[in-house]
């Protein structure tokens, strides 16, 4: 630990983090552009200079580790001063592009001139250097020169983190700018965060171009449901629709960042969702659809459950919990046949579920393929597109009462007798377990899209029709007993606001 | 109701016979009417619609948007009027402009149903792209739809 002081009051922060960080600790804000936690500091931006005591010039914070004794001031005349000069330089040649920036809005030069600059400009607009703009940097990400202050963040960022030397800074002088090698574009699968540490408009996404305002947006913390690594992701939600995910800091799962596959995974949420419960006599009301599911349930012989590795804790366990209550002789197994993804060395893991490890320590894995083979008279399959995964299996399938407990109209839903609407995991709350055994909770952040229910409302409605007694009074309640009833899922882990490095 | 004080206000005894009330207000409408009669010219009555008020110099009316000289809109799309609007009327969806300028308004709706013509969206846009000057204020139409103007409409007001 080391004792120092910070803006005259004595603190205590463990030893060799820098100034930034020591002083976040104790809730003081000192402003940055260049420096990022997650990548090595350089200290070119000048915006993080502090006052130490014993040395004439001031220090960036960011390069400057803390140590027994300094006293450091971070809000005095000569660093404010310091500041706002920094702040006029940056601003020499930036374009008045407010108002057709992405940027805008959550820009760190809108919020730091409004903190530290509000002077008037001394150079004309005419007399701005020009640099290239609106360029075509790769897949995923536009470049605009002319706003870019040369923090090298995103040059950081492929080194080091995505390990590939796709972009560098070319140049000299007020010409300096970000380009790609020639030759060369900016495909590495990590791309997308460039845009999300950039702090100024001049890496912008593609996907996300004009989209909306970013002010419209409204946010919840929210899991990747891409892979089994489980990144924490803000969901970001305008008109009832998901317009873009960014990731969420946890420095124990996904740090600062998350694949471009994750990022792009969310326009399923938007795209042909399944509004209304459909059976074979047309549309049904929700009761409507849960007494028609009992009668073919009841009516079966046989009957297979089929759980999936998509599906929330939450979920898995009722409808465990529906099984025994309702249908005691059925079977019930969990699985995908999601085909795997490649593995690589940063986050992406190959088991493209994000709840296999939940599901297996819920109890409900086991041979799904064989249990099909068995030959069941009605299949429920609840969030599980098995068809899709796997289209031969529709020879298996065929002469089977289904009925599909989907958001999506995928090939399972379209090929089942009975479909009834649910929420995906932007519209509900839950949980999934990483394959480290970590449970992390996900919040809604759209309201239930059509008709669609929670799986869990879905399954209460079932067993009411079934005369099984099954009710949650809320969510809560449910995540309680499923807590209580797996242990093993270890309850639900730390998570972490991400938001102090926003910027 | 909590919270709220009635307050009487009793009449007496003049007020309770109306009598004398009711002359006070026919002498205030007589002396209209003698008024009108010998001062025409004074009265604030107009023969709509052949007849048309002049409007004050920063009256509000219809919206229209602004074109640049090349005739091409001025919108940029920065959805500042959307977000200052109160009544939720205008919406926007931006798209790419192929030549400088980067972004541009492809659609610009405004629900003139739900305008309260408060003028804030004109003191939001950075680059003077809409205006209330047209000094249009007969609105009414046949339907709703016909009252939700498209940016074609509202550029060529």
């Amino acid at each position: 630990m080391a004792k120092f002081t910070l803006n005259g009051v004595e603190r205590e922060v463990p030893d060799g983090i820098n100034l930034i960080e020591a002083a976040l600790l104790s809730k003081v804000r000192i402003p940055h552009y260049c420096y990022h936690p997650g990548l090595s500091p350089e200290g070119n931006c000048r915006m993080c200079v502090v006052e130490i005591e014993g040395i004439p010039k001031l220090q960036t914070a960011c390069t400057t580790l803390v140590a027994d004794g300094m006293v450091v001031e971070t809000e005095s005349e000569k660093v404010i001063q310091e500041r706002t000069e920094v702040m006029e330089f940056l601003l020499r040649n930036h374009p008045i592009d407010c108002p057709i920036c992405d940027q805008a809005g959550e820009c760190g030069l809108q919020k730091y001139y409004m903190e530290h600059g509000l002077h008037d400009s001394r150079v004309a607009v005419e007399e701005k250097i020009l640099k290239r703009k609106r360029v075509d940097l790769g897949p995923l990400v536009v470049l605009d020169s002319e706003r870019c202050i040369l923090c090298s963040r995103c040059v950081r960022f492929c080194d080091e983190v995505a390990g590939v030397r796709e972009l560098v800074l070319a140049n000299r002088g007020g010409r300096s700018e970000i380009t790609t090698f020639p030759g060369r574009t900016l495909e590495n699968p990590y791309s997308g965060n460039v845009v999300d540490i950039c702090p100024v408009g001049a890496l912008t996404s593609k996907d996300f171009r004009f989209k909306v305002r970013v002010w419209f947006l409204k946010t919840a913390d929210s899991i990747c449901p891409g892979c089994e690594r489980g990144c924490n992701i803000y969901l970001e939600q305008y008109q009832n629709e998901v317009q873009r995910i960014r990731p969420r800091a946890n420095p124990d799962v996904n740090r600062w960042w998350i694949c471009d596959d994750g990022r792009l995974d969310y326009k399923w949420i938007n795209r042909d969702r399944l509004l209304r419960a459909e059976g074979e006599a047309g549309t049904h009301p929700p009761e409507r659809a849960d007494e028609e599911a009992a009668r073919m349930l009841k009516e079966a012989s046989s009957v297979l459950l089929v759980a999936s590795p998509r599906s929330s804790n939450e979920n898995l366990f009722a409808l465990k919990r529906f099984r025994d209550a309702a249908l005691p002789r059925a079977a019930l197994v969990g699985g995908s046949f999601r085909k795997p993804w490649e593995e690589d060395r940063i986050l992406k893991r190959p088991d493209r579920n994000p709840n296999r490890k939940g599901m297996e320590l819920l109890g409900l894995s086991g041979d799904l393929e064989g249990a099909l083979r068995t030959g069941p008279e009605c299949v429920l399959v609840v969030e599980n597109d098995l068809l899709g995964d796997r289209p031969e299996l529709a020879d298996l399938l065929r002469g089977k009462k289904l009925i599909a407990l989907a958001s999506n109209r995928d090939a399972t839903a379209e090929a089942a007798a009975l479909r009834i609407p649910v929420c995906t995991y932007a519209e509900t709350e839950g949980s999934w377990t990483n394959f480290e055994g970590r449970t992390q909770a996900f919040r809604p952040v759209l309201k239930a899209v059509g008709e669609s229910r929670p799986v869990f409302r879905v399954l209460e409605g079932i067993a009411r029709a079934l005369e099984a007694s099954l009710a949650w009074s809320d969510f809560e309640t449910l995540r309680a007993e499923t807590f209580q009833a797996a242990p093993a899922l270890g309850g639900l882990a730390r998570t972490s606001g991400g938001g102090a490095h926003a910027l | 109701m909590p919270g709220i004080r009635t307050v009487g206000r009793p009449m007496n005894i003049k007020e309770k016979w109306y009598l004398f009330e009711i002359a006070k207000g026919m002498m205030v409408s007589i002396r209209h009417l003698v008024s009108n009669i010998f001062h025409q010219d004074r009265m604030p009555t107009l023969q709509y619609p052949e007849e048309k008020r002049v409007l004050p110099e920063r009256f509000r009316g219809r919206h229209r948007l602004t074109k640049r000289e090349d005739g091409t809109p001025k919108c940029v799309a920065c959805y500042c009027c959307q977000t200052a609007c109160p009544a939720d009327c205008i919406s926007i969806e931006a798209g790419e402009r192929p030549d400088a300028g980067e972004k541009v308004a492809v659609r610009f709706d405004i629900n003139i149903l739900r305008c309260v013509f408060c003028g804030l969206c004109v003191e939001a846009c950075p680059v003077d792209a809409i205006r209330m000057d047209t000094g249009k204020y007969e609105l009414s139409s046949d339907s709703r739809k016909k009252l939700i103007y498209d940016i074609d409409t509202l550029l060529n007001d």
